[in-house]
């Protein structure tokens, strides 16, 4: 695989979904430009095939597949399909892949799909075909979405108990603003998926926070208990204030949903960022409860301030760990572990290569309910892609889910 | 040797009178004759204060008797006496002719005594003129007589009147001859039965040629060493003459003496009545004056004696010369005693003092208490008078004050009625002598009224003026307070109570009483000490005053009731109690104006029965009647009144301590607990149920200079100090509470953000100033808890506001942590920043401030503002710690 060079050109308006404080700030909180769904360009690579997967027996010769330049990726698009924003979880020895893509191809329009991955004797995992389990609605909260977490539990609704549940963020635009949070229910991953009524959502109040701001976005639900009671980190963008913030919910019965009518915006204290103040969102969590008076919560997250080329996600993510009372106790602090950036994500074999342009949109590597068994060396999936350059092909479908070990 | 009597008066049977050298003349001792045994004019001259005054213990029969003798040891380098006789200065005590052997020895051991039976001394008058000759009349033994009463100078002519022994009888005289150039010492010896009342002074001792002896010179030390007790020392007593205080000016009066006068009988009765001396004041060393009137036109003669506590007794003698001086205590004038008995000859119409120096006063020989005894001037029981009852009986005369040069024995004007007799009790036939105190006695004051035993009731501070000040910028520029009464009648009591409280320094006020026809009257310079405070715990002090005109200072730190009896003001004759009309309380503003006093309740205090009536009652008037009742006085704009509201005693919620609850009675009542601070128009609030609704203004940029804030301040006034308190005892260690919290609702449609700051007295190495406290810019964060939604959250601020979510209502609690200093809060104007959060200087003021450019318009409900002490969490693990469950709502 042989990297290019990008030059580096800064774009405008590149989303800045916090404040600095005082009088004098700077205004925030611009949003993200809506996709162009004109073009339809797919990356170009003349690298190697190590990221192939192997292709659908019933596809054109001629399909091909996205190619990742950098290392880590669990598996490739085809050419003008995109994967980010997973949700990736082990159950029964398979590790399975919920995640952002598109349905057609070089239509950047998002829909849900699932993968199922299974682990070699080389210990490597390789996935099979990816099946779309939930699309956007043509109208409604959610004609896009975005950021799927999926969780498992017991749901019961009537006659019929669902054992996973769904999160997940959407507007009613093609933009990314006013963004609410829904979900969605079902028996099997690879199943009917019910989206639930809007009444379960957590809805953006535009009337309160106009239509322009972010909302809710990015929700990552965590099982705490068999008792259906969940935890949701979900991220919350509004004029002068960006944060990860934490319900409870308990869907246990969903005829009578329980959403905690509080919140929480999760400390930053011990976040590390590259600008003058930390910006907590786009954030995906663990827990590790294997010592139930011990018990830790693992955070990997976007570094702010977002990278100035489109699409503008951040260039890192920076992981860390906390005592799970600092969901709490805003007193707390995390303690940072380690950050995943373009260096890192450099191939062995390429020496111009610089690695992804951008990282971002991580999660971890959980058990179906969102647990890991250790928070020292956690796995790591984030999205990846290359930003806007002056050659390249359309760089809104290069994006690839990687993995990284702590 | 013959005996003489032993009692009574010595009457000497023979005299001898020498008419020339080598003739003895028999001589009856009461003449003088001119003496020619000298060629010289040596006129002796020497003292005999500080010189030995030499008794002997008598014995009690004959059988006991011996001879003792009292050494005169000359000291080394004073043993000439080398001349042609030897002056030995000497006193006869009694009033009886007293014999003793005299003898000198040489240093060599020849002895020379007195010679016998022949005219063998000379006798000068104590100025050395008047030489005598005398014989002893007696022929055994080498004595010398001094006759009573003797006052002078001995001499001896050596080789005829001091004549060696050359009887064998001195061992030391064989094979020498006298050494008159080097004299080890004279000896003067008498018996102790025959002459047991033997009572001699002995002074300075020289030749014509030398002087041996200088007593006035002797130190106590020498003068033991040379005043020695010799043969039978255990009956020789020796002492040392006092020095005669000659310079001393006595200083006395009348007051509260005693008045003295005689009834009439026909009989001749001697009546009498003594001056006790007090237990501790019976030295009379150095002479007794007395302030002594004669209220007659007549000399009048009274006996006087002076008994030792030992009993033994003197007296005057005759002719002899005591001393009066005037009224002033100058002009020493001789005054004779009578020529016979021991009297006091008062002069007509004397006013002045008369002294009796103790070297006139003789034993009393006819006094049963004066056989076997000494006289003992430092030990004296009483001085007796006496008068004739039928001779003397016009006497009318005053005794005042009496003294020693060292010692008032009697001052008059400290003695009360009811102890004076006991001074000047009557004695035998006492019932003929009228005795009354002089006037000018002590008369006791009368007991202070104690104040502390006034019940003062429910008299307190509560709903009165607050008085403040604004410095002026003159001296002259005072300011201060009416507070105008309720009831006007204060005659029925004897003292005025104004209930205050002091939260200030002592600053002095001027107080004025007015009555409702305008006469005033204030606080007088008698006042000093009058003027009590009675603290609320029952502690009275007295006032502390000072200048001109009188001021009263208030203890600090004080509450209670300032008293002032009527009869410390001082004013207008016409004024009256009785239509009392207001108080004024005024301040010099140019130097006290850190004066800030509370002031409540007035009233009266009736000494009677102890009893308090109110003329004003401030707790129980309308925010109307207060107006009328408390104003501001003097140069516009420096005082500052505001109605006082005792401060509730901070309560709790749970973990909570509530320092302002916002929950006043009226908005006035309200804008004097929270004040603008800054933006005067940025803001307007008002009460709201049971807290404050605050209204946030445009940003008006001239009346804002320190940014687009609205600024209210939340200030402790002082009266307490519990909102300072940052703590809580828990098992008897201090909890520090962990955070500032209130309640809050959001009135409005969007979201509001203000900043709930405080203020720590800041304490460095470089100074003391306020350090301010205010919430931090993201990512500082808070809790909060929705009462209505039971809802909670932990939340961002957003710049330096903690946000009021739409639709919240309940509390939020902002941990220290999100605090910190601002930069404006730093540099050489607050010398006490450090940034280090001190909870111990904690002040309880608080500021409440909102952005107006972001929130203008905005519209919020705050209440019970305070500290929060328990750990908090958002109920996510549990819900044992949230707001809820620790304030237990």
């Amino acid at each position: 695989m042989k990297k290019q060079f990008r030059f580096l050109t800064v774009l405008a308006s590149a989303m800045l979904l916090a404040s600095c404080g005082g009088n004098n700030n700077p205004a925030v909180s611009s949003s993200e430009k809506p996709a162009d769904t004109s073009s339809a360009v797919s990356s170009k690579d003349e690298g190697s095939s190590e990221a192939k997967t192997s292709a659908d027996d019933s596809q054109p010769v001629e399909e091909k597949y996205n190619v990742a330049h950098g290392t880590g990726a669990l598996f490739a698009e085809k050419e003008g399909f995109y994967a980010r924003e997973a949700s990736v979880f082990e159950e029964g020895g398979k590790r399975y892949v919920i995640y952002s893509t598109n349905e057609t191809k070089g239509v950047d329009k998002v829909s849900f799909a699932l993968r199922e991955g299974n682990k070699g004797a080389d210990g490597k995992w390789t996935y099979g075909e990816k099946k779309t389990i939930l699309s956007a609605s043509d109208t409604g909260w959610d004609k896009t979405i975005a950021a799927p977490s999926v969780v498992k539990g017991n749901f019961v609704k009537g006659e019929d108990t669902y054992h996973y549940l769904m999160a997940y963020q959407g507007n009613g635009s093609n933009g990314n603003v006013a963004n609410s949070i829904g979900f969605a229910v079902a028996k099997t991953l690879d199943g009917d998926w019910v989206k639930l009524e809007e009444s379960c959502n957590f809805t953006y109040d535009a009337d309160t926070y106009g239509e322009q701001n972010y909302g809710y976005g990015s929700p990552e639900l965590l099982n705490l208990g068999s008792d259906g009671k969940l935890v949701m980190f979900y991220s919350w963008g509004e004029t002068n204030l960006s944060s990860t913030r934490a319900v409870t919910l308990n869907f246990a019965d969903l005829n009578n949903p329980v959403k905690e009518k509080g919140f929480r915006d999760v400390t930053v204290k011990g976040l590390v960022d590259k600008g003058e103040f930390t910006i907590f969102a786009n954030a995906g969590f663990a827990l590790d409860t294997t010592d139930p008076n011990d018990s830790h919560i693992l955070v990997t997250r976007d570094v702010f301030p977002l990278s100035s080329i489109a699409p503008g996600h951040s260039s890192s993510v920076e992981i860390a760990v906390a005592d799970i009372s600092i969901v709490d106790d805003i007193t707390e602090s995390w303690s940072h572990m380690g950050e995943i950036t373009g260096f890192d994500t450099v191939g062995e074999t390429d020496e111009t290569s610089l690695g992804w342009d951008q990282i971002f949109a991580s999660t971890f590597v959980t058990d179906e309910y969102g647990h890991v068994s250790n928070s020292e060396h956690p796995e790591v999936i984030y999205s990846a892609c290359d930003g806007q350059g002056s050659y390249e092909s359309d760089y809104r479908f290069s994006g690839f889910l990687c993995s990284k070990t702590m | 040797m013959k005996k003489f009597a032993k009692a009574g008066i010595l009457v000497l049977a023979a005299t001898a009178m020498v008419a020339a050298v080598g003739t003895l003349v028999e001589k009856d001792f009461s003449v003088s004759d001119p003496l020619t045994l000298r060629a010289e004019d040596f006129v002796p001259t020497g003292d005999i204060e500080r010189g030995a005054r030499w008794t002997l213990t008598p014995a009690a029969d004959a059988g006991s008797n011996v001879y003792a003798t009292m050494r005169v040891q000359l000291p080394a380098g004073k043993q000439d006496l080398s001349g042609k006789g030897v002056y030995v200065r000497v006193k006869n005590n009694t009033a009886i002719d007293t014999p003793f052997l005299f003898s000198m020895n040489g240093t060599n051991g020849h002895r020379v005594s007195a010679s016998k039976n022949t005219a063998n001394y000379t006798l000068f008058d104590a100025n050395g003129a008047n030489p005598t000759s005398r014989t002893s009349g007696r022929d055994w033994d080498s004595y010398i007589v001094l006759p009573a009463n003797f006052d002078g100078f001995v001499y001896m002519e050596y080789g005829s009147e001091l004549i060696s022994d050359d009887t064998g009888k001195w061992p030391g005289n064989a094979g020498t001859e006298m050494t008159y150039n080097s004299v080890f010492a004279l000896y003067f010896t008498a018996t102790n039965y025959y002459e047991g009342f033997i009572d001699l002074s002995i002074g300075d001792v020289f030749s014509d040629e030398h002087a041996a002896l200088d007593v006035s010179t002797l130190s106590d030390e020498a003068f033991g060493s040379i005043f020695v007790k010799d043969q039978n020392a255990d009956k020789v007593n020796i002492a040392r003459l006092e020095k005669t205080l000659t310079d001393f000016q006595p200083e006395g009066d009348l007051k509260g003496g005693a008045d003295l006068s005689v009834t009439h009988t026909d009989d001749d009765l001697g009546a009498y009545f003594r001056f006790q001396l007090p237990a501790t004041k019976q030295d009379i060393t150095g002479g007794v004056y007395m302030r002594v009137k004669n209220n007659t036109g007549k000399i009048t003669p009274v006996q006087f004696y002076v008994n030792c506590t030992n009993n033994h007794r003197l007296m005057l003698p005759t002719n002899a010369d005591i001393y009066t001086l005037d009224a002033n205590g100058e002009n020493k004038t001789a005054l004779k005693t009578r020529e016979f008995g021991s009297y006091l000859m008062i002069p007509a119409n004397f006013d002045g003092f008369l002294y009796i120096p103790n070297e006139v006063l003789v034993t009393d020989t006819s006094w049963a208490g004066s056989a076997g005894t000494s006289a003992t001037l430092n030990s004296i029981f009483a001085f007796y008078f006496g008068i004739s009852t039928k001779y003397d009986s016009y006497a009318n005369f005053s005794i005042g004050d009496i003294m020693t040069p060292t010692t008032v024995l009697y001052d008059g004007s400290e003695v009360a009625a009811d102890d004076f007799a006991a001074n000047f009790p009557a004695d035998y036939n006492g019932q003929y002598w009228t005795i009354k105190q002089h006037e000018g006695g002590f008369v006791p004051a009368a007991p202070e009224f104690d104040y502390g035993t006034v019940n003062f009731g429910d008299a307190d501070v509560e709903g009165g003026g607050h008085l403040t000040f604004t410095r002026g910028e003159h001296d002259s520029d005072f300011a201060g307070m009416d507070i105008k009464l309720s009831s006007h009648d204060a005659s029925r009591g004897d003292a005025l109570a104004i209930t205050l409280k002091n939260v200030s320094g002592d600053f002095p006020m001027l107080l004025t009483a007015v009555t409702t026809s305008g006469e005033t009257v204030s606080l007088g310079g008698a006042s000093a000490g009058k003027v009590k405070f009675v603290s609320n715990s029952g502690e009275v002090t007295n006032g502390i005053w000072g200048g001109n005109p009188v001021s009263i200072k208030t203890p600090t730190p004080f509450e209670g009731e300032m008293v002032i009896p009527y009869d410390t003001f001082v004013g207008d004759a016409g004024f009256s109690f009785e239509k009392l009309d207001h108080i004024n309380i005024n301040i010099a503003t140019f130097y006290d104006s850190g004066f800030n006093n509370i002031f409540g309740d007035v009233g009266y205090i009736t000494h009677e029965d102890g009893s308090y009536h109110k003329l004003l009652d401030t707790s129980s008037l309308t925010e109307a009647a207060f107006k009328d009742a408390f104003k501001t006085t003097g140069v516009e704009g420096l005082a500052h009144l505001s109605r006082y509201r005792t401060p509730k005693a901070s309560s709790w919620i749970g973990d909570v301590k509530i320092i302002d609850s916002l929950n006043y009675e009226d908005d006035e009542v309200l804008k004097q607990n929270v004040t603008y601070d800054i933006g005067d128009n940025a803001c307007s609030y008002q009460k709201s149920g049971d807290g404050m609704k605050v209204h946030i203004g445009p940003y008006e940029p001239e009346g804002h200079v320190y940014g687009p804030y609205m600024c209210l301040g939340m200030f402790d006034k002082g009266a307490t100090t519990d909102r300072k308190v940052a703590y809580r005892e828990v098992e008897g260690e201090k909890e520090y509470a962990r955070g500032i919290t209130m309640y809050l609702k959001n009135l409005s449609r969007r979201e509001i953000g203000i900043n709930l700051q405080f203020d720590e007295n800041g304490t460095t190495a470089k100074g003391t100033s306020s350090e301010r406290w205010i919430v931090k810019s993201y990512p500082a964060n808070y809790y909060a808890y929705d009462v209505v939604k039971d809802a909670n959250y932990t939340l961002y601020a957003k710049s330096d506001q903690i946000q009021i979510p739409v639709g919240f209502e309940g509390y939020v609690r902002i941990p220290f942590e999100s605090y910190s200093v601002p930069d404006w809060c730093h540099g050489d104007g607050f010398p006490g920043t450090d940034d280090e959060l001190n909870l111990d200087k904690f002040t309880g003021n608080f500021f409440l401030t909102s952005d107006n450019t972001r929130y203008e318009d905005m519209e919020f409900f705050i209440k019970n503002v305070g500290l929060y002490f328990g750990k908090t969490s958002s109920g996510f693990l549990d819900d044992s710690h949230t707001i809820k469950a620790n304030m237990g709502l």
